[in-house]
């Protein structure tokens, strides 16, 4: 068993490995790069960087495979190299440290930014004046979110990421009776009224607005200011067989309702929700701008923060650099809309967000110990060159003559 | 010249773990427990789910009032398949978001006030306005919608109010010729005067639009029917656009 770790450490820390992994990562950028021109910056970094494996579909056909190895995947093998080349090939000792420390803070580095692309979560929340809101709206995802509203008191929400209306297979929600079973999938859509098109094919629909709607696929965009609005047929299937089927899309983002084994369900299709533990109300948003000018001065959030356990009530004011943080989540002020009735903030949670920091001042404590140590020691070498110079009979210093009047 | 011999291992392991992470990609339903939303007060006593709180559902069958899918216009009758109901499911198109309506709902983010020889008509599922001008050359319709911006170009739409009426869609190059603005109380809208070609011993249909972009939402003002109605109704509509406000808190 140690045999066979030692010589798989020994793999790891392996130059060829390292030099692999390299024109992996730069065969890996340039495809990204092109792929940009079609994909957007935020889907090829989710496709490419952002993944371990990069999934391609063969053109003409619905099958996707596999064919590159993703960032993570790259990355996590190139940190594993970098450490386990450390660790066999500098010998721990007080000269070493300083390397040591350079070493292991880039390799935190490199953590760090695994750790924040799998889990920092990106969000908005956008809040009318006096409008107190609990969740916010991730950028990217969406989800079609199955919500049991039977119960007066409470919401039971089902929710289902998009990947998984893709693959158009049955659909199991826990402790629910039904099934989903996605019919068509389209990442992007238009839509016309039944009665502009009266040629259009029979809706698979039989339940909610999507009898009167003619679903017409389009190109996915990836411009920065336009949004998909993708679009499903779902079927839903109850204890007692199907109960029927509906259209859920981005587009109409208002939840349609059915009825299945005794209890009323709601669907709609939707940015996916992110829920916290406090409530937010925004009591006011202040535009300022320099006097007798439109030039805008400031742009801030007065909020008024609660707790779900009530021990925590307090207002807080949002502004340009001064981010509210509660919770694990950092509120920016980032927009405003209906005449500065409405503010936008951007929600982020980023649990990795203190590594980068730890990491540069690891590796600058490193370069400055191992600097430090080579100037000591150049600083000794040339007192003893000088000491030597100035001994009687000794040869002249090569060193040329520095200083003197100018 | 080794270094340049990739170790076969090396590859393998590669392809063996693509491969391993790719088989486990398949993302979890999630299901969790919330408050009930809270709910507009203006429509909670028109819905019929009023007592579970959740008065923004529409009923099943309809679009939502206000939120229609792009590109859509107003269906004139509510949805078919009242069959395809869910058992016990209250009846498509009652209370009262189809009562005629003069102004815009309080729920809009704009107001406007009909000219007075407009008459209103029942909202259907997707309109906010509604209303029927009639003078001595025939009667025009006047439809308010509103959707979301971001899926709604400009150019998109007013090529498919063109094609309603059999004329050639626009280009981006021909837009700014062939549309006019109008900026009014702080809102700015696109508008539209279009006829199409008059069929044999018919009228010529005229649309006149006026397209909003206002925060995320694309409000669209037309007013359609024979060209001489609608063109007897011209100043009138201008009038009309120009009584739009943004509503007050």
């Amino acid at each position: 068993m140690r045999a066979l770790l030692r010589s798989l450490v020994a793999r790891l820390a392996s130059l060829r490995l390292t030099i692999v992994l390299l024109v992996l990562a730069i065969v890996l950028v340039v495809i990204a790069t092109l792929d940009q021109v079609h994909l957007g910056i935020w889907a090829v970094q989710a496709k490419y960087f952002r993944s371990f494996v990069v999934v391609q579909q063969l053109p003409g056909t619905g099958v996707s495979i596999p064919f590159f190895p993703g960032g993570y995947l790259v990355g996590g093998l190139l940190l594993a190299n970098l450490l386990c080349a450390q660790f066999l090939r500098f010998r721990l000792s007080w000269r070493n440290v300083g390397l040591h420390l350079t070493h292991f803070g880039i390799a935190l580095l490199l953590v760090g930014e695994l750790v924040t692309g799998l889990l920092s979560v990106e969000s908005h929340l956008t809040l009318d004046t006096g409008e107190t809101r609990n969740y916010a709206e991730a950028a990217f995802q969406r989800e079609l979110a199955i919500t049991d509203i039977t119960d007066p008191a409470f919401d039971q929400v089902w929710s289902v990421p998009l990947s998984r209306l893709e693959r158009r297979e049955p659909i199991a929600l826990p402790g629910c009776p039904l099934t989903i079973l996605p019919i068509q999938f389209f990442p992007n859509a238009n839509f016309f009224m039944r009665r502009d098109a009266p040629n259009a094919p029979a809706s698979p629909a039989s339940l909610g607005f999507g009898q009167q709607v003619v679903v017409q696929p389009a190109a996915p965009t990836y411009r920065p200011n336009e949004e998909n609005a993708p679009t499903a047929f779902v079927e839903f299937r109850g204890p007692d067989g199907p109960v029927g089927t509906m259209l859920a899309t981005l587009a109409i983002a208002q939840p349609q309702t059915f009825t299945a084994a005794g209890r009323t369900y709601s669907v709609t299709l939707r940015r996916t929700r992110i829920y916290f533990d406090f409530s937010l109300t925004l009591l006011e948003f202040r535009h300022d701008k320099y006097p007798g000018t439109e030039i805008p001065r400031n742009f801030s959030s007065r909020v008024r923060l609660r707790s779900s356990d009530t021990k925590e009530d307090r207002e807080v004011r949002i502004f340009m650099n001064n981010p509210l943080r509660h919770g694990g989540y950092t509120f920016y002020q980032s927009g405003f809309k209906n005449d500065d009735r409405t503010t936008i903030l951007q929600v982020v949670r980023n649990p990795g967000w203190l590594i980068p920091y730890l990491a540069c001042v690891l590796s600058g404590l490193g370069l400055l110990y191992h600097f430090a140590l080579s100037l000591f020691a150049f600083l000794q070498r040339d007192r003893a060159a000088a000491a030597g110079s100035a001994a009687p009979g000794s040869p002249a210093s090569p060193r040329p003559a520095t200083g003197g009047a100018r | 010249m080794t270094l340049l011999r990739a170790p076969r291992s090396i590859g393998a392991t590669i392809a063996a773990l693509t491969l391993l992470l790719t088989g486990c990609r398949e993302e979890p339903v999630l299901t969790y427990r919330t408050g009930k939303e809270p709910t507009p007060a203006a429509v909670a006593a028109s819905d019929p789910h009023a007592g579970h709180d959740h008065a923004a559902i529409p009923p099943a069958g309809e679009l939502p009032p206000g939120h229609p899918p792009i590109g859509g216009e107003p269906a004139s009758t509510p949805a078919s398949g009242d069959a395809a109901l869910p058992a016990g499911h209250p009846p498509i198109g009652s209370g009262p978001l189809s009562m005629p309506t003069a102004t815009g709902p309080a729920t809009d983010s704009i107001t406007w006030a009909a000219p007075d020889h407009w008459a209103a008509k029942p909202l259907g599922a997707m309109r906010r306005g509604s209303f029927t001008a009639r003078n001595e050359h025939g009667t025009a319709d006047c439809s308010i919608i509103v959707l979301a911006a971001a899926q709604n170009p400009l150019l998109e739409n007013i090529n498919r109010w063109r094609g309603q009426i059999g004329l050639a869609p626009l280009t981006t190059a021909q837009l700014p010729t062939e549309s006019a603005t109008l900026d009014n109380a702080g809102l700015t809208f696109t508008t539209v005067d279009l006829v199409g070609p008059a069929p044999a011993g018919g009228a010529a249909t005229r649309i006149l639009g006026a397209i909003l972009y206002r925060g995320e939402e694309a409000w669209f003002f037309k007013l359609t029917g024979p060209d001489a109605a609608v063109a007897a109704e011209q100043p009138a509509f201008l009038d009309f656009l120009r009584t739009v406000r943004p509503a007050t808190p």
